[in-house]
């Protein structure tokens, strides 16, 4: 386990090391104080107007499906393709190819590194958003901010298998430009086709990032949530397994 | 310290290299001579674990490197082509990166190899603004951080200055006499012929001869000559 952790080490450090991550981090708080400061604008407005005191300063959960639809998405995209496609095209994966580890090893420590990043910006904008509604809006009970953080860290397996299949299509791409876009584009293609074909809704793993709405609150049936997981968990499995194969193969 | 046994690399192209075999003991440096294209750098990556061979064995100090391969790369350090680099850290920071993975590598370690490799007074600077020769002086000083048993060059002497290709036979020969096996190649055979205890020659994919210095020095004046000598009877 040292040679994983040393990678994931590294990898992490790849990630903190580069500017845009630290100024998406910025700019993920940043939405939360605008979208705050709106917020607590907008009510008092709206109270003035009605003359009925109305709170619209947005709650950790309020903002969650903008992070975990669009802007965490997009950071896993980036992350994954500067991880992967970039160094296979600067070739300097060989720099962690060539030392003591075993590639699946890398492989894991790569995507684990991605993970953390999405996990401590989902963090970073929880801990802001429950902030700024305790100070600006109506404030949120103690049952209220453990609901809210269950939801946070309910989107992690999703996302994970979001990671891993970013992960699987970078290993194809090239370019990390094209790659970054290719994942966009089926992305978006993932979240759109079911609107036209509702049956399918079930069988996309994108389908799953919103799961924590169905764990929080009335639970569904057992079965429901078993075949929920078992769906996720395989996903999971299918893209974990197949990247790090192919990674295992490749040629650098 | 490092065997290979009937090693087959192929590409789709067909070229690679095939059926090469070779051993290598601790003190000695081979040089592998041939032209480009002849799978000198092909039987590096392959050593080296950067490409996955078709067929064969490779052993790293008695571990089969292909079914252990992270037991047998804590022996090696390498440079093969140009020296992978992130370039959005320092120098000092790629040397930390690639010294996660060794327990005898520390601070101190680090300063003492940017000190062996004249690099102290780049160590804070972003890897992007050196050149070429600088670049490939920190390449041969990842190659040595974790004082490996096996050491594998390729092309070592490429973008240095005299003083650069002076230094890099040092090294060579410094870590030979410390008991490490060395494997470098090079398209110049002055340059091999200085340093090399055993020559092995590759031609179109194949290794076609392996001599020892003496062997060669016993019947050529030099070594260019029986590079010729080797490929001309293959002719």
């Amino acid at each position: 386990m040292t040679a994983f952790f040393a990678a994931y080490r590294n990898e992490t450090s790849k990630l903190v090391l580069r500017k845009k991550y630290i100024a998406f981090l910025i700019f993920g708080a940043v939405i939360c104080v605008v979208w705050a400061a709106v917020g607590a604008f907008a009510s008092g407005f709206v109270g003035m107007v009605g003359g009925v005191a109305i709170n619209l300063t947005p709650t950790p959960m309020g903002v969650l499906p903008l992070f975990l639809q669009i802007i965490v998405p997009l950071l896993i995209f980036m992350s994954v393709t500067d991880l992967i496609t970039s160094e296979c095209s600067d070739h300097t994966m060989k720099a962690m190819l060539s030392r003591p580890v075993e590639r699946y090893k890398l492989y894991f420590a790569k995507l684990s590194a991605v993970i953390t990043y999405a996990a401590i910006y989902l963090a970073g904008v929880f801990v802001i958003s429950t902030a700024f509604n305790q100070v600006l809006g109506r404030g949120l009970s103690v049952g209220e901010i453990f609901a809210a953080f269950a939801s946070y860290a309910l989107t992690l397996p999703p996302l994970a298998v979001l990671v891993g299949f970013a992960a699987l299509a970078s290993l194809f791409g090239r370019s990390s430009t094209l790659t970054m876009l290719l994942l966009v584009v089926v992305y978006f293609a993932l979240n759109v086709l079911p609107i036209p074909f509702p049956g399918i809704s079930e069988l996309l793993f994108t389908s799953y990032l919103g799961w924590y709405r169905l764990w929080v609150g009335v639970l569904p049936s057992a079965s429901r949530l078993l075949h929920m997981i078992a769906i996720v968990g395989g996903y999971g499995v299918v893209f974990f397994v197949a990247g790090s194969l192919i990674f295992d193969r490749k040629e650098y | 310290m490092l065997e290979l046994e009937n090693v087959t690399k192929l590409y789709k192209s067909g070229r690679g290299a095939e059926d090469i075999s070779f051993a290598l003991a601790p003190g000695e440096v081979l040089g592998l001579l041939g032209p480009n294209g002849s799978g000198k750098t092909t039987t590096m990556k392959a050593i080296a674990g950067l490409i996955p061979i078709t067929s064969g064995s490779i052993r790293i100090c008695g571990i089969d490197a292909l079914n252990n391969r992270e037991k047998a790369l804590r022996h090696v350090g390498c440079l093969i082509e140009a020296p992978a680099l992130y370039p959005y850290m320092s120098v000092r920071r790629n040397m930390q990166m690639a010294a996660q993975f060794y327990d005898n590598v520390d601070d101190a370690r680090i300063d003492e190899v940017l000190r062996m490799v004249s690099m102290e007074k780049y160590a804070n600077d972003n890897t992007r603004v050196l050149s070429l020769g600088m670049k490939q002086r920190i390449g041969l000083g990842l190659a040595l951080l974790s004082k490996p048993k096996l050491l594998i060059l390729d092309e070592p002497a490429n973008g240095l200055d005299i003083s650069g290709m002076m230094y890099v036979r040092e090294v060579v020969k410094q870590a030979a006499d410390n008991g490490a096996a060395v494997l470098m190649s090079s398209h110049l055979a002055n340059e091999t012929g200085l340093v090399a205890t055993k020559v092995a020659v590759m031609h179109e994919c194949k290794l076609l001869a392996v001599a020892t210095m003496e062997e060669i020095s016993n019947s050529f004046e030099l070594l260019e000559d029986y590079f010729i000598s080797v490929v001309g009877e293959r002719r």
